[in-house]
Parts: C-alpha cells; sequence; structure tokens
C-alpha cells in the first residue's frame, strides 16, 4: 500500500508546486488593465435599487450608476462643506414661498439600456416611493425615503423636460437632504423595471449614471465600467473593482501585494510604514459625520443632568483624536458635524477636566463610584474609541460595561430606543445638511417615529429646527442650529460627541486624480490609473 | 492492565475472598500506575513539557498577584517597545502591559483548551463504547443522531450560539465542546469495535464477565492510546480554534485578554508593533506543543510495548 | 458490501431533515430578524410586519420549515432574502471553492501526515522522529490566522512569489494556472494543524501495532522492514488512520472559514457567516444543507474505505468476511 501512497502522491504535489511557481514565473507581477481602479472594501454592499440601498459602502457604486435631480459636488475638497450641483436637472427654481421646486431637465439623456429620460420618466420614478396608487410603487422603497418624501405633496410632469416638485411645508434643505445614503431618489429605467420586474431590478441596476454595472458576485466584488455615452464628464476610468476584503490586515496586504490600488479603514497605526513604502495618504478634515454616544434619558443614574456633564468632561477627546486614531480623526464637542454648514469648529464647552467631573459627580451623589452600560456595535475600529472612554470613565470613578452586540442585533435595538438600564448607546453618522440633528433629538423623532433613542425631548429645540429649515437665509439658519446645539449640549447634555474621523484612504502610487470629498463616499469620475 | 490475575484459583473459596481480590486488584492498580509512571518519565520531553504546563497552570491560577498590572489598563505608551520603562515585554497598541495580559490571558486560553476537550472525550469515550461495543441499533441511532452534530461546522454552531448567549467564553467553550464530541466518539467507536474483535475479549465473555465490566476492564484500556493522543493534541488545537471564535468576534471580548485576541489585535500592527503579536502567538504554540509531548509521554506510559528499541 | 453502502447512503435523509430543522430552529433563536435593514431606519413597524408577511416569516416555524422542506425537495433552495440572488446561485459556486481549498487542504495533511509519520514509527526516538514530530507540531500549533499572515509576508511581500489574496487575479483573472497560484499559500495555511494530527495519530498508531507480536514475528521471520510496514502494520492501522483523515477533511470543510477569511477565498465558510449576520434564514438553510451533506458523504466514504480493508470491522457490520 505504501508504494502506491509514495510515487504518485509525491510526484502529483510536486507537480501541482512547480506548476504553479512556473506559471507563476510567467507573469511575475498581476498586469492592470488599463485605468481599473480596485478598492478593497470592508464590508458587503446592499442592494442596487437607489430606494433600498443604504449604507456608505453601498452609496459609492449606486450614486456611480444612478443620477437623481441634482448631486453633491465632490470634486472640490478644500470647501468646508459639499453643496448641490445640477445632475440630470440642469437647473432649478424654488418659489418664493419655498414650495414649489420647479427642475429643468436636461435633455437627450439616455439610460445604460438606451432608454430615454425625461420628465415622465422623473415623475415614474417619484411615484415609486410616493404614489401607492402607482403600479411601481415599493413598500418598502417608501419606508426607506420617508425622510425625504414626507416633505412632499404632490409632484407634477409641466412638459417633456420640466418637472415639479411641490411640498407641504417650506425645507430649504430638503433637497440635500435627499443626497444622504439610506434610501436615495435616484432613477432607473422604466423599461428595465417592465422587464425585471419589482424582485429583480435590484440584481440588474440600470441607470444614467456615469458607470454601468458589469457584474457581481455576492460577498465578493462589484465590477462597474464606464459609461461613454454619460451626459456629463465622462470618467477617466475604465472600470471600477470594489473587492470585499473584511479582513484589516487583509486589506494591507492586498494592497502591499499590488492586488487593490486603493483601501479604506486601514489600521492607523500602520499608515505611518504605508506612507514610507510609497503609497499616498488621503485625508478629509470636513466629513459630515460625527461619532457620539446618547444618552438615555430614561436610564434612573443618568436622569441628573451633573452625571452627563461629567461625562463629557472625563473623557479624553484629543487623546482620542490625536493618540488613538493617531491624527486622522479630529474631537467633536457638539452634536453638529464637521462638512455641513452651520458647524462652529471652535465650540468646546467641555474641555478636558476628570477632576472637575469627580467633583461634579460626587456633588450627584456618586462619590463611591458608579456603574453604567452601553451598548456597542460588533465593527472593529470603533473599539479603540469605545474603550478610551472606557478607561477615561474609570479614571473618574464610572464603570462603564460595554455591551457589544452583533450589528443586525444591534440596529434592531438601536431602533427600537434604549431600555432603561442601558445608559448609552453609539452611533456615528451625519448628513452634509445639518438638519439630521433633528432625527436624533427630536420630540417626535422618538422610536418608532425616528431615532431619537434616548428619548429625548425639548419643545425649544424643535421649534429652533422648525424655523432653521424655514429660512432661506444660511446665515439665519446656523444661528437656530447653533443655539439648538448649545441646548442640547449644554443645558440638557443629552449626547455624549467623541469625534470626526477623516477617512484616511490610502491610494497606490499609481492613482492619479483622486478626491477625498466631504463625504463618507467618493466620486469615481475623477481618478485615473497609471 | 488487560489481564485480571486472579490470585486464587480455588473456585469454592470465591466467596470468601472477595475483599482480598479487591485488595489485590488495588494493589494490581498502583503497580500499574507506577509502571506507568515510569514509562512516562523515560520520554524526557514529556516530562520537561508536564514541568512546563504545571508551572504554566500555577502562573495562570495566580495570576492575580503576580500581575504586575491590570491587564485592561494603560500603563504605557503605546505599542511600547520590550525593555521599555515598567513593561519587559512591552506594551500593545492601547499602552497595555503584554506580560500582565499574557498572564491573565492564560486562564482564559488554558480554560478554553482543556474544559471543551476534557468534557467532549468523557462524554465522546461513553458513547463511542456504547456504540462501538453494543452495535446493532444502538450503534445506528448514536451515531447517525452524531452525525447531524458532526454536520456542523465548529464555527457554524459557535457562530449561532454566539447569536443567542451572547459572545463570551462561555459561548466558546459550549460549542466547542458540542462540536467535538462527534470526532472523539467516532474515534472510539472505531478503535472499538477494532478491539472487540480481539481473541482475548472472545475470551472474557466465554468466560462469563458481565459486559460492564467487558467494557471498562478489557475495552476501555485497549482503545484509550490513540484516543489519548488525539485529545491531548485536541486540547492545544482548540486553544488555537478558540483564539479563531475570538477573531471573528465571538469569544473573549474586549478590553478583556485572552492569548488568541491578543494574537488577533497585533497582526494589523506586525510591522509598527511586532512583539503584540509574536509573544502571545509563541505563548500559544508552546503551550499547545506542551500538550503534544505530553499526550505522546501519556501513550507511552498506557501500552509500554509501543516502545521498540 | 453494497448492501451497507445502500442502508448508509439511505440514512442520509434522516440525517438532512435533522439537520435541517436543527439549523433552522437555531437560526431563528438568534435575536433581530432581517426586516431591519430589508426596509432602513424609518421603517413603522407595520411596513416591517407587512414584509414578514411577504416571506412568510410570521407563520408558525414548523409552517416555515415545511414549505422550505418542500421546495427544497423538488431542488429549489429559494431566494436570499439580503439580496435577492437565488440561493442555489449564492452557495454552489461558492461550496465548490472551498471544497477545492479544504480538498486541496486535506490531501497535502495526508501526505504529510501519512510520510512523515510512518518514517517517524520506523525510527521512534531517532533524530528524525524528534525533528519531524516538533517540526510538524510547531506548524500545526500556530493559529492558521496567523500562519496565514506571515505566509503572506514572506512568499507574497517579501518574495513576490505568490499573491497574498483572493482566488483569481481581479483583473483578466481565471484559469486554473491563476487559481492554483492563488491556492498554495492557504492550502498551506489550512493543511498544518490537520497535518499535525494526522502526523501524531499515524506514528501514535504504527508504533502500536509495530510492537504487536506479529510483527515480531515477521521480523524474526526476516521479512524486510518496507515489507513489513506496508504488508502488515499499515494494514491494521489502517481504521483509525483513515478515520482520523476523515474526520480532518470534514474538519476542514468547516474550518477554512478562518483562512477564508484572512485571504479573502470566496468560500461558502464566509457566506455562511454573512448570512447568519444578516439573518439570512433562505441563505443559512442552504449553506447548512450543503455542508452537512458533504460531512454524511465524506463519513460513508470513510465507513466505506474502513469495511473494505478490515475484515474485523466487515465481520462486525454483518457481512462476509
Amino acid at each position: 500500500m505504501l508504494k502506491y501512497f509514495k510515487k504518485p502522491a509525491s510526484f502529483g504535489l510536486a507537480a501541482l508546486v512547480g506548476a504553479g511557481l512556473a506559471l507563476g514565473a510567467l507573469d511575475a507581477k498581476p498586469a492592470k488593465a488599463e485605468g481599473t481602479l480596485v478598492w478593497a472594501m470592508p464590508a458587503a454592499m446592499s442592494l442596487f435599487d437607489p430606494l433600498q440601498s443604504c449604507g456608505w459602502l453601498t452609496k459609492n457604486a449606486t450614486h456611480m450608476m444612478f443620477d437623481g435631480l441634482v448631486e453633491l459636488e465632490l470634486g472640490k475638497p478644500e470647501k468646508a462643506y459639499a453643496t448641490l450641483r445640477p445632475a440630470l436637472a440642469e437647473s432649478w427654481t424654488i418659489s418664493d414661498d419655498g414650495l414649489v421646486y420647479t427642475f429643468n431637465l436636461r435633455k437627450g439623456v439616455k439610460f445604460h439600456d438606451g432608454s430615454p429620460f425625461n420628465a415622465e420618466v422623473a415623475s415614474w420614478n417619484y411615484d415609486r416611493f410616493l404614489n401607492p396608487e402607482a403600479p411601481q410603487f415599493s413598500k418598502v422603497g417608501a419606508a426607506f425615503l420617508d425622510f425625504y418624501g414626507r416633505w412632499v405633496a404632490s409632484t407634477k410632469v409641466v412638459d417633456e423636460n420640466t418637472f415639479q416638485i411641490t411640498l407641504s411645508e417650506p425645507n430649504y434643505e430638503w433637497l440635500q437632504v435627499g443626497q444622504s445614503s439610506c434610501g436615495q431618489p435616484e432613477m432607473i429605467s422604466p423599461v428595465a423595471y417592465e422587464k425585471y420586474g419589482e424582485e429583480d431590478i435590484a440584481l440588474n441596476p440600470v441607470g444614467t449614471g456615469p458607470f454601468k454595472f458589469v457584474k457581481r458576485e455576492i460577498d465578493v466584488m462589484v465590477v462597474l465600467e464606464r459609461n461613454d455615452d454619460y451626459y456629463g464628464e465622462a470618467p477617466k476610468l475604465d472600470r471600477v473593482v470594489f473587492r470585499q476584503i473584511t479582513d484589516p490586515a487583509t486589506r494591507m496586504a492586498a494592497l502591499r501585494a499590488g492586488e487593490v490600488n486603493m483601501i479604506t479603514e486601514p489600521t492607523w497605526d500602520e499608515i505611518e510604514n504605508l506612507v514610507d513604502e510609497g503609497f499616498n495618504l488621503s485625508m478629509q478634515p470636513n466629513v459630515p459625520s460625527v461619532w457620539y454616544a446618547q444618552f438615555n434619558m430614561k436610564n434612573p443614574a443618568l436622569k441628573d443632568v451633573r452625571v452627563r456633564r461629567a461625562i463629557n468632561m472625563a473623557v479624553d477627546r484629543e487623546f482620542i483624536a490625536n493618540e488613538v486614531y493617531v491624527g486622522t480623526a479630529h474631537s467633536e464637542h457638539g452634536i453638529l458635524s464637521a462638512g455641513a454648514f452651520a458647524y462652529d469648529p471652535n465650540y468646546k464647552p467641555y474641555p478636558y477636566d476628570p477632576e472637575g467631573a469627580k467633583t461634579l459627580l460626587s456633588e450627584a451623589g456618586y462619590a463611591e463610584g458608579l456603574e453604567l452600560t452601553m451598548e456597542i456595535f460588533d465593527y472593529g475600529w470603533n473599539e479603540a474609541w469605545e474603550k478610551s472612554v472606557q478607561r477615561d470613565l474609570k479614571k473618574v470613578g464610572i464603570t462603564l460595561k460595554l455591551q457589544k452586540l452583533e450589528w443586525m442585533t444591534y440596529l434592531g435595538k438601536w431602533l427600537q430606543g434604549m431600555q432603561e438600564d442601558i445608559a448609552m448607546n453609539t452611533m456615528g453618522w451625519g448628513w452634509s445638511v445639518p438638519y439630521w440633528t433633528a432625527h436624533a433629538t427630536r420630540c417626535d423623532h422618538q422610536p418608532p417615529n425616528g431615532i431619537n433613542g434616548g428619548w429625548y425631548c425639548n419643545e425649544q429645540v424643535d421649534a429652533l429646527y422648525s424655523k432653521a429649515i424655514a429660512t432661506k437665509d444660511k446665515n439665519e439658519a446656523t444661528g437656530y442650529y447653533r443655539e439648538a446645539n448649545r441646548i442640547i449640549m449644554e443645558e440638557d447634555v443629552a449626547f455624549l460627541p467623541v469625534f470626526s474621523y477623516h477617512n484616511p484612504i490610502l491610494l497606490a502610487p499609481n492613482v492619479m486624480g483622486f478626491v477625498n470629498g466631504q463625504e463618507n463616499w467618493y466620486d469615481f469620475t475623477l481618478p485615473w490609473v497609471e | 492492565m488487560s489481564t485480571s490475575a486472579n490470585s486464587s484459583l480455588d473456585k469454592g473459596r470465591r466467596r470468601n475472598t472477595a475483599a482480598e481480590l479487591r485488595r489485590e486488584n488495588f494493589r494490581i492498580m498502583i503497580r500499574t500506575l507506577i509502571l506507568a509512571w515510569h514509562a512516562f518519565a523515560k520520554d524526557r520531553a514529556a516530562v520537561v513539557a508536564l514541568i512546563f504546563l504545571g508551572v504554566v497552570v500555577m502562573i495562570s491560577i495566580f495570576a492575580p498577584y503576580i500581575s504586575p498590572y491590570d491587564p485592561t489598563d494603560a500603563v504605557a505608551k503605546r505599542g511600547a517597545p520590550p525593555g521599555s520603562t515598567g513593561v519587559i515585554l512591552g506594551a500593545d497598541l492601547d499602552g497595555r502591559d503584554i506580560l500582565s495580559r499574557l498572564l491573565w490571558g492564560g486562564r482564559v486560553s488554558l480554560l478554553i483548551g482543556v474544559v471543551p476537550t476534557v468534557a467532549g472525550t468523557l462524554i465522546a469515550i461513553f458513547l463511542g463504547l456504547v456504540a462501538g461495543y453494543i452495535g446493532g441499533w444502538l450503534d445506528q441511532v448514536i451515531m447517525r443522531i452524531l452525525d447531524i452534530f458532526f454536520a456542523f461546522p465548529l464555527v457554524l454552531m459557535a457562530i449561532v450560539v454566539a447569536g443567542i448567549l451572547q459572545p463570551g467564553v462561555l459561548t466558546i467553550i459550549i460549542a466547542i465542546t458540542i462540536g467535538l464530541i462527534p470526532y472523539i466518539t467516532r474515534l472510539v467507536r472505531t478503535t472499538t469495535v477494532s478491539v472487540k474483535q480481539q481473541p482475548y475479549i472472545e475470551a472474557a465473555r466465554a468466560g462469563g464477565a458481565p459486559v460492564p465490566t467487558i467494557v471498562v476492564r478489557y475495552v476501555l484500556p485497549n482503545m484509550l492510546a490513540p484516543v489519548i493522543v488525539y485529545s491531548t493534541t485536541l486540547i492545544g488545537l482548540m486553544m488555537v480554534v478558540g483564539s479563531g471564535l475570538s477573531f471573528l468576534g465571538l469569544g473573549v471580548q474586549p478590553p478583556e485578554a485572552d492569548w488568541g485576541i491578543m494574537v488577533s489585535e497585533g497582526r494589523a500592527v506586525l510591522k509598527k508593533a511586532p512583539h503584540a503579536t509574536a509573544f502571545p502567538g509563541l505563548v500559544i504554540v508552546v503551550v499547545s506543543l506542551a500538550f503534544s509531548f505530553i499526550g505522546d509521554g501519556l501513550r507511552d506510559a498506557l501500552d509500554p510495548r509501543a516502545r521498540i528499541r | 458490501m453494497s448492501r451497507f453502502i445502500a442502508a448508509r447512503l439511505l440514512t442520509i435523509i434522516p440525517i438532512m431533515l435533522g439537520v435541517s430543522f436543527f439549523v433552522f430552529m437555531l437560526a431563528h433563536l438568534a435575536p433581530g430578524d432581517v426586516t431591519t435593514t430589508l426596509t432602513g431606519p424609518y421603517a413603522t413597524e407595520e411596513v416591517r410586519e407587512q414584509i414578514r408577511i411577504k416571506y412568510g416569516l410570521n407563520e408558525p416555524l414548523m409552517v416555515q420549515y415545511g414549505n422550505w422542506l418542500g421546495r427544497v425537495v423538488q431542488g429549489e433552495f429559494g431566494k436570499s432574502i439580503a439580496n435577492r440572488r437565488l440561493v442555489a446561485e449564492l452557495i454552489f459556486p461558492k461550496f465548490a471553492n472551498t471544497a477545492i481549498l479544504a480538498l486541496t487542504s486535506a490531501a497535502l495533511a495526508y501526505v504529510i501526515g501519512l510520510f512523515v509519520g510512518i518514517f517517524a514509527a520506523s525510527r521512534p526516538y531517532s533524530l528524525f522522529d524528534r525533528l519531524a514530530m516538533s517540526g510538524t507540531l510547531l506548524f500545526g500549533s500556530i493559529p492558521p490566522f496567523w500562519l496565514g499572515l506571515l505566509l503572506v509576508l514572506l512568499f507574497s511581500l517579501t518574495w513576490r512569489w505568490l499573491p497574498a489574496t483572493g482566488m483569481t487575479k481581479i483583473i483578466d483573472g481565471g484559469g486554473p494556472g491563476d487559481v492554483i497560484l492563488h491556492l498554495i499559500l492557504p492550502t498551506i495555511a489550512a493543511a498544518a494543524a490537520p497535518a499535525a494530527i494526522i502526523v501524531r495519530t499515524v506514528r501514535a498508531t504504527m508504533l502500536e501495532i509495530l510492537s504487536q507480536n506479529y510483527i515480531k514475528v515477521a521480523r524474526a521471520k526476516g521479512i524486510r522492514r518496507n515489507v513489513i510496514l506496508r504488508k502488515h502494520a499499515l494494514r491494521n492501522a489502517l481504521p483509525p488512520i483513515a478515520t482520523i483523515c476523515g474526520l480532518q477533511l470534514g474538519y476542514l470543510l468547516g474550518g477554512v472559514l478562518f483562512v477564508e477569511v484572512i485571504f479573502a477565498w470566496p468560500g461558502i465558510g464566509s457566506q455562511l457567516w454573512a448570512a447568519i449576520q444578516a439573518r439570512d434564514i433562505p441563505t443559512i438553510q442552504g449553506a447548512s444543507l450543503i455542508i452537512a451533506v458533504s460531512f454524511v458523504l465524506v463519513n460513508l466514504v470513510v465507513d466505506v474505505f474502513n469495511a473494505y480493508t478490515d475484515p474485523k470491522i466487515r465481520i462486525s457490520e454483518g457481512m462476509r468476511a
């Protein structure tokens, strides 16, 4: 029997290895087709139906395949925040009462399948989430787009190239609110919808965007290619490949091995080394999102505002931004994020003061110490700041128990609002307009009507929000938002804002022209690969 | 060990010497154990490994007293190299003392390695003996039920268990135990079936010994060798599997320490702070090796005929 | 023999039932459900209810299970709730990828295990024995995710011989040569631990057998060592060795998950992991079923092999000797 084993097996093994090495020698480096950008992504993307696709990662693909009436200008990174620019609408006007938006649509635009885009098609697409009577209506889409659709009273096709949307009340941020990443009012081809139906349209995305869908292997990769018939500035890249590599060390290995040429979410401590090895670091200080912990106003220990103030004073945000995240983040002290107007970079109501925190805590009766529980979700790099907060609180006598939940479980709980025994939970998000704070703080946005899971309620603040969106004047709105921020942070102390991440991206040296814009997704029409 | 010396050939006097018999058997057992120890001790590597493990276990038990710092406290500069002030083995990326984390982490890692393997082996020996010796429909039933669990990748089991109970050390222990049982049982059963055919089993049966006696005195000792070797190697491997589960986020939760999560956390900063991964990795490997050497020695001890010169 | 095989094949059915039922129940015990991500943060409970009704998630568990079973029997695995793809389209290719990795790793482990184990057993306590045992043990004790990292550091980043990630080149990849290249490092990382187990078991079993009387007799008769090893010792050592080998293949089918994650190998382990995280029941069921079927078949092959080579087992199973 041994004889049988010896020869074929060892020969086979040698042959296998030999063949592999020989083939490897034949083409020593993986050859890159001209102009293909391969990006290693940390997680999976969701569905490619613009109404239902959700998440920063997915948005990278969907906003390249689909267009809306307007879009964000992500090619001017030096500005403090991104603003809107025309997309399928060449221009638009807003009536004086702020209710009627008239969009003048581009002429001659075609979908990737060749079918035409016009006002009828725009209306058909808006009906998908606004009009329950329409056959193409999607309940799920409507649910996702509720934050945008709830402002719309009606839509109207004025003529072949003019589309009108009427709001129920003025909201000067509404148009830009539509530029968020969970549910987007973007256009798909009705012809494709007829062909594939509601069930399969997400598997066959057909939009008007600068890139076309090529293929998708679930949990492996998504491939897009340039749309040469794009109405605007055609992309320079031939193809973009979004490759899923969940493990950060593997991502960096792939970058170093030349198998991908762009990675996000590197381990911060390796950034220095990677830069030394010749990779380019790209960062954006004005990313519109804050990582925060929201206080549960129903939690007994937190009912005393001194405790909440003490927590804010006890956390060393600068350490987190500069040491833990080695300068790829900056501290945040209020609920308003950078990357949107109304942000005040100098707003620092709670300088780091652990002694003061201890004093406050003993005044509140917790000189012996206090135990709190914070729900957190399972996402690698968050642990760093959460652990830092845990250590800071320990120094002032608060034992913070971190209750880690797996993402789905966490999301469900986050949306339901915190139970009494939980003191805080965390999230990091934001929009390119400040109205997102309303979703986390309005009285009428408590679960199940919104995501104010800390059960915070202050009618003064709500009134300020309503005034802010009703005015065209950005300066006036800024005043309202900052006042609301002040009340939330200094009077009611409803949050523990911690930091805002600069989205460090590492690029291979042959990637040129990449812009890290003021959002959590990127414009792939700009870069090219040499 | 495999035969019972019946010192009294007088069948007539059997009843009166029951106590004598018991004493005799006890003496035989002691003698066998001493012989086993001598055999074990001849394998120097095994003895060294045993001593080493003993030390490791002692250190783990007394970790709270000898650990220089609290394993979750940041006590040094982040990523401080070994030999920096206060941290002999350096600090990890959060500034925590690696030595302290190794000491405290040892308790968890050893637990994850030992408990499921021992528990699983005991259960498996019982199930495998029954299935292998009795055979028939009972055998089929047991093995088919085990096949259901066997058809579960260990990892799937752990993932789902962690979804119901919270992720944690207990989760991993339960999941690994359940996952191990089918593997070891199969081995026990196969070996039992093989042993069952041996002539001395026939002889024992012919001699009228009751089934449990046959199983425990004749079958069990003869099938233990491969099982024990397998199990001791498994301890080390289960430590590694446990660390893999922690790597997936199912096991020890930060900021707690175990060797596996230390390796996992350190992977991403291999260039910047290689000691953060290297030390716990080395420890896992060495301890795992120690268990394996002990397994070797045990095999020698249990089956002296195995040593041929 | 054929009756034995047929009888065992029949038992696959109740096992499949047991597995799928067990997985189904366990998966439903996990908190949270898929409607959360399907409907977004602003969806009302009403909308979520409607989605649940649409996918039949509200029916009693037994009914849901029965429906699923009915469809599977007709070959329909249903659609993934999370991404709308046909489950069959999702899992079969991924399973093939995992099988390739698992089989190659098992083969490598068998080869190393048998060679080193037999050789070590034939020269026990020699330098080779010690070195070989320590060497395989060393590699087998390194956690696979660490071993993978070291391999990549060496072979992909320092000497640019082998690729670091994936199953094929991303651009213009594909083809057997490409896959083989990408297979090498993950296989080594995955095979290390099973190889260690097999080496040790082979050595232990062989040593024990080589100490038996009939071996001594054979040696006294003057039969050459190789012949002894092959004809007498190995034959008797086969049952436990084959069992362990089968067990390792079984373990690898699931255990390659760690290697899959490290090397971004598109296998069924990571697919299952993702499905569990998304609470995508149809995919969880489908993937578990495939893995289970393969396990059972592997066991069957091992049992048949054992019965074939070991007359004692044949007798005990009621076959002709």
